[in-house]
């Protein structure tokens, strides 16, 4: 599924007032006069917190569907900074974009534009400090962009919230969780992605014979077919990593048979990962909790297989006793997965603890997880 | 007995006739701030019926060329653009005196106008010298003007004459002494006006309104519901034509010893017994510092946090280095950057931090005083993406844009209990529709009615200056704290956030 931000809502943006490029000591004035003018116009400002985004020149040509789709998730201030190899000299440069509401009322967000040789990062990002909006939210967003270590660390200490794809960005990922970073809340759109996986987990453990047969598990096969350049997606094994969280599981070794694991009254559960390159738009995941090796006893087994355009989602409890179907359609383009973190809002309360767990794994086999 | 007709009124909107003698008219003071806020004064119809400038400086120069000059400052300076036929009737009450500080003959010339000024208008002045000259000249000044018979004492005679003196009011405990003793040989405490610009801002004004105007706040003023404070002075300029002055103070002199504690003191203070006597005010502003707690030398670079400026950038502009400013010596140890934590031993803050910091070549231009307060227990939200609730966070913006904000968490549309944390803002500009005076224009005017409310009494400078002595001290030995560099852009050392980190705080992000 292509990872596109155009929606139909977009058919209703339009800039109403753009001040051209502009000395960056004059940014403060300009923004101020833009708001006296949306003022004037009657025009709401709903959004009093400051968004972040950086891109590089090379692919920003979806950088204004971007803007827009997220001033209508989320008005703010944007600042939007470009890096640029063909540019001699930064400029900046202010606009603003509207959008109808359905209360036939206009909101308008301020859109800061700023574009930057190679080298000047450090110029761009204090125009960035200077004009912030005091006291309110700050979030980066880091999408669909090749992964600039560099830059986006210096502009994740100024973020209060962080959106990214631990997906995409696998070494910005890991940078995420030392100091100075680790006061900055991740919002990881590869988690919200992945959500009905946990979803459909859930919902097996509401049978309570199955549930209650967890004491007496012995081991959790997890097998993932899934097409993708890397090895595994880090989303899903922060999946993993939720499982054993939840589980209260601590993964203390790896040996032929799979990750050994603990529970807290010192049993062991094997934990066995199986992963290979599916094909294209062909994923296959399958899930399974038995009371013993060979599975012959299954406390609840669950399948995801992709088609076309859905999941196909099989699960199953206490040996097959209780089964279930369903076909889902599932959302991963970056709008959609934005709009369910802003609308619906995607629980991260287990993020953390399923991070710590997958880092667990790593550390016992390093070339598994960021190999 | 009182003035009958006053009794009941707020205060006397506009001044009885005054005549004006800025001595160091020719600096910069002049030009950028007292004579824009005269012209802004007059446009909005505050001054008195009869009134009179007078420049003073060495330079000669004419009336006309004096105001000529003015005339461009007005201009570049004012906040507002001053209407032609308003600034001819002011330029025409603007006079200019040829005047040494050190020549009491010139002190006898300059008498001789202001009396014929009021012989030839009939008017009985009062007089109100202010001196914009460095403060190793203000005990000459005041004596020439006592001998020469410009000084009366206060109620005996047909005017009142008083001063207004600007900081830096010392360097220390002693020089502050000595400096106020020369004033004192030759005026009452009720004659002088010393100027602290911050006081005369609105939203520091408006610091007693909000709390004590509003039923909802002050029961909450105090450590059982504050977590910390914040007092925030930030600048993003360097050191430009004041190298000289600032290389010698440092930004604990220049900033905290007056602005910062000020702000302080009418943040913390118990309920006055009036807001318009000038004394209730000012005796429990001295009652508050009195009661911060006094650093001891040893505990200093735990508490506090020096630094310095190095090379960086501001705004996209390449900025110099501390040291790399004209007129700052190479071996200078001055510390434009300062964190300090405090706290006030009493009933009603004992245990709440008090932080402080202040700052040049810092990102932005901001003064903001945060009030932090505690968080709710979380326990109804635990489990609902909500690891944990944010501060409420009560912040008085004092500039650039004046206002106030209160942060609440409040739930976003959606099916979910979620939490998101917005900002209720009042600001002037929206609120009032007109833009606030510039903090001169108020204290002019509160200078020319007599009223002291918003200016420094001599106990509350000499309290400000036992305070920190014990900082000066320490970081005057080899012992002190180290003075960190700072990137130019950054928000100063990361030794701050240290201070900060213990109680689990952080600076709020301006």
């Amino acid at each position: 599924v292509e990872k596109s931000l155009i929606t139909e809502e977009m058919d209703s943006a339009f800039t109403i007032f753009s001040s051209g490029r502009i000395p960056p000591s004059t940014l403060a004035v300009q923004l101020e006069q833009l708001g006296i003018e949306m003022e004037e116009k009657g025009y709401l400002r709903p959004g009093k917190i400051n968004t972040l985004i950086f891109h590089e020149a090379a692919c920003s040509e979806k950088l204004d569907e971007l803007v827009s789709a997220l001033s209508l998730l989320q008005p703010s201030r944007f600042f939007v900074l470009i890096c640029h190899d063909q540019i001699r000299e930064l400029t900046v440069e202010v606009r603003c974009q509207c959008h109808v509401l359905a209360s036939a009322k206009t909101a308008c967000t301020e859109v800061v534009h700023i574009e930057f040789p190679p080298g000047e990062e450090s110029q761009a990002i204090s125009i960035v400090t200077a004009n912030l909006i005091p006291g309110t939210l700050r979030q980066l967003v880091a999408l669909d962009c090749s992964e600039q270590t560099a830059i986006l660390e210096m502009l994740c200490v100024l973020a209060d919230e962080v959106f990214f794809s631990s997906d995409q960005f696998f070494n910005f990922f890991q940078t995420m969780w030392a100091p100075p970073f680790s006061k900055t809340i991740p919002v990881d759109l590869g988690w919200i992605e992945w959500s009905f996986l946990r979803d459909e987990v859930r919902q097996v453990f509401e049978n309570e014979e199955a549930a209650g047969r967890l004491n007496q598990l012995a081991v959790v096969t997890l097998s993932i077919s899934y097409h993708t350049s890397q090895k595994v997606p880090i989303s899903l094994l922060l999946f993993v990593g939720w499982i054993l969280d939840r589980l209260q599981l601590e993964p203390i070794a790896l040996s032929i048979r799979g990750y050994e694991c603990q529970t807290d009254r010192g049993e062991t559960v094997l934990v066995r990962l199986h992963y290979d390159q599916g094909e294209v738009n062909r994923g296959r995941i399958s899930v399974a909790f038995g009371t013993n090796q060979e599975l012959t006893d299954n406390i609840a087994t669950l399948s995801f297989c992709q088609d076309q355009t859905d999941w196909v989602i099989q699960s199953s409890c206490i040996n097959g006793s209780f089964s279930t179907m369903k076909r889902l359609r599932v959302a991963v383009d970056a709008y959609s997965l934005l709009k369910r973190h802003f609308h619906v809002g995607e629980s991260f309360v287990n993020y953390f603890g399923s991070v710590n767990t997958a880092r667990q794994l790593d550390s016992l086999s390093h070339a598994f997880f960021y190999g | 007995m009182g003035n009958p007709f006053v009794e009941g009124e707020n205060r006397i909107i506009r001044p009885p006739s005054t005549i004006l003698v800025i001595f160091g008219a020719s600096g910069d003071l002049t030009n950028r701030k007292l004579i824009p806020a005269l012209a802004n004064l007059a446009q909005d119809d505050y001054l008195p019926g009869g009134f009179i400038v007078i420049g003073a400086s060495r330079t000669p120069l004419s009336d006309e060329a004096f105001r000529d000059k003015l005339r461009i400052a007005v201009q570049k300076h004012s906040r507002q653009p001053i209407k032609e036929l308003v600034w001819a009737a002011f330029a025409e009450n603007i006079f200019y005196q040829a005047l040494d500080g050190t020549n009491p003959d010139d002190f006898k010339k300059l008498k001789e106008r202001l009396e014929d000024f009021g012989r030839e208008r009939q008017e009985h002045f009062n007089y109100l010298y202010y001196f914009a000259t460095s403060p190793k000249f203000f005990g000459e000044i005041a004596g020439n003007l006592r001998q020469v018979g410009l000084v009366e004492q206060p109620g005996a005679g047909i005017r009142r004459t008083s001063i207004v003196v600007e900081k830096p009011f010392g360097y220390d405990v002693p020089s502050a002494r000595a400096l106020n003793d020369e004033l004192r040989e030759n005026l009452a405490e009720e004659q002088i006006f010393r100027i602290d610009h911050y006081l005369g801002k609105e939203t520091v004004q408006n610091i007693l309104v909000f709390r004590f105007g509003n039923g909802i706040f002050e029961p909450l003023w105090n450590s059982r519901y504050i977590d910390c404070i914040q007092i925030s002075v930030c600048e993003d300029i360097g050191v430009g034509s004041r190298a000289d002055y600032f290389d010698q103070n440092g930004i604990l002199r220049d900033i905290v010893q007056n602005h910062v504690l000020q702000m302080l003191s009418l943040l913390c203070i118990e309920p006055p017994l009036s807001l318009s006597d000038a004394d209730s005010i000012r005796d429990e502003k001295v009652k508050v510092l009195k009661m911060v707690k006094r650093l001891k030398v040893d505990e200093v670079p735990e508490l506090t946090v020096r630094g310095r400026y190095s090379a960086g950038f501001i705004n996209g502009e390449p900025v110099p280095a501390y040291l790399e400013e004209a007129g700052i010596a190479p071996q200078s140890r001055t510390e434009t950057y300062v964190a300090l934590k405090l706290g006030i031993d009493n009933w009603r803050w004992a245990g709440v931090p008090i932080y402080i910091r202040a700052g040049k070549r810092l990102p932005k231009r901001i003064t903001e005083i945060s009030v932090m307060f505690k968080r709710p227990p979380g326990a109804l939200f635990h489990g609902r993406q909500v690891t944990s609730l944010t501060q409420n966070v009560l912040s008085i913006q004092v500039q650039p844009h004046e206002g106030i904000s209160l942060s609440v968490n409040s739930k976003p549309p959606g099916p979910r209990i979620r939490v998101r944390t917005v900002n209720m803002d009042f600001t002037y500009d929206d609120s009032f529709g007109i833009p606030s005076p510039d903090a001169y224009e108020r204290l002019l005017l509160d200078a020319m009615k007599g009223d002291a409310t918003l200016f420094t009494r001599d106990d509350e400078i000499k309290v400000a200056w036992d305070l920190l002595t014990p900082v000066l001290e320490s970081w005057s030995s080899s012992h002190g704290a180290p003075l960190y560099e700072y990137n130019s852009g950054s928000w100063g050392p990361d030794a701050a956030d240290a201070l900060l980190a213990p109680a689990g705080h952080q600076w709020r992000s301006l």
